[in-house]
């Protein structure tokens, strides 16, 4: 029986996640029928794990970043007929119950995009640094994208399928967090904040972005402004 | 007079080089020839350079020939800099046909026949 979960697809980019991915997928698959898991050039498991939990798996034979593969995932769930598009993150931070919360946002049909907080909902055992840079980058966004948001790089994300399809992520690396603020921006898209947990473990600390990888995404939005 | 004719002799080349590359890209072909012919006329008349750099308010003509390749040599790194990132697009591109056709060709069944 087709439930009507089976029209979200969740997205998520992964790289030498093995550790976490299996049960990212199997919490997300006990809702979800579709879990898209962009193996982006992994040397470890990741792929095996992600595909016995029961995944559709894509693979990026060369690393090509976050960026490059969530747009590879989105693609591919659009490809596929999906109504709703999440991004999701592989390290285990987000929580799979806060994306009924955006979905319903997004079917009172107000919005084309929920975008995950962790400054409206709670961040578990957020290092200070963490928060700094977070509250930094968020008013870089509002000076450069006029976008208020709380959370600027946030990878919890839900597209209705009109907003997946507009949205084309050009930043392979990191820098993808604001370009797609700021193409919802650009392309007029309705969005919403919504509270999201974050849940900050050692794994996931570790795995994600440190101060020095800010500049890495200054200068790679500076370097796409040149090239247009 | 020795080092004199290596330059000569190497611009030269380069004169060639600009001369070979007229076809596929003609703007920095131009801009390679005029600065490898205005490098050969620098080197055979050092007083050239040398009044040139007085008149910039720089000492000596070979100095005024360091600094120029200085910063030609930057806007020729920086122009390699955005060729390169416009080969990663490529790249990214390729990369993501390859994985979307590899799933399709998995989902027909043709579970042997991976591109993998």
């Amino acid at each position: 029986m087709r439930k009507p979960t089976d029209s979200v697809w969740i997205v998520i980019a992964a790289r030498n996640e093995e550790t976490a991915i299996g049960q990212v997928v199997a919490e997300l698959r006990d809702r979800y029928e579709h879990v898209v898991v962009v193996d982006d050039g992994s040397t470890d498991r990741t792929n095996e794990v992600a595909r016995q939990n029961g995944a559709h798996v894509l693979r990026h034979a060369i690393n090509r970043g976050q960026g490059a593969a969530l747009q590879t995932g989105m693609n591919y769930a659009v490809e596929h007929g999906a109504r709703f598009v999440v991004t999701f993150d592989a390290d285990g931070q987000h929580n799979p119950d806060d994306i009924p919360v955006m979905l319903a946002r997004l079917e009172q049909g107000r919005a084309d995009v929920a975008l995950g907080s962790r400054f409206l909902g709670s961040a578990v055992g957020m290092p200070l640094q963490r928060k700094l840079t977070l509250r930094l980058a968020t008013l870089f966004q509002k000076l450069t994208t006029g976008m208020d948001l709380t959370d600027a790089h946030n990878g919890l994300r839900l597209f209705s399928r009109r907003a997946a399809e507009a949205i084309r992520i050009q930043q392979d690396r990191m820098a993808h967090a604001s370009e797609i603020i700021a193409q919802i921006g650009r392309l007029g898209l309705r969005y919403v904040e919504v509270p999201c947990t974050i849940r900050y473990t050692e794994y996931s600390i570790a795995k994600g972005q440190r101060l020095s990888g800010s500049l890495t995404i200054l200068l790679d939005l500076a370097m796409q402004r040149v090239r247009l | 007079m020795i080092f004199q004719a290596v330059i000569v002799l190497a611009l030269a080349l380069l004169v060639l080089y600009a001369y070979f590359q007229w076809r596929r890209a003609p703007v920095v072909s131009l801009a390679v020839f005029a600065l490898a012919v205005i490098g050969i006329v620098l080197a055979m008349a050092p007083d050239l350079a040398t009044s040139a750099a007085h008149m910039v308010g720089i000492g000596r003509g070979a100095d005024l020939v360091i600094y120029c390749f200085v910063l030609i040599a930057l806007g020729a790194i920086f122009n390699l800099h955005i060729k390169l990132r416009a080969s990663e697009d490529n790249l990214t591109r390729l990369v993501r046909t390859i994985a979307l056709l590899e799933a399709r060709l998995i989902e027909d069944g043709d579970h042997g026949g991976s591109l993998r």
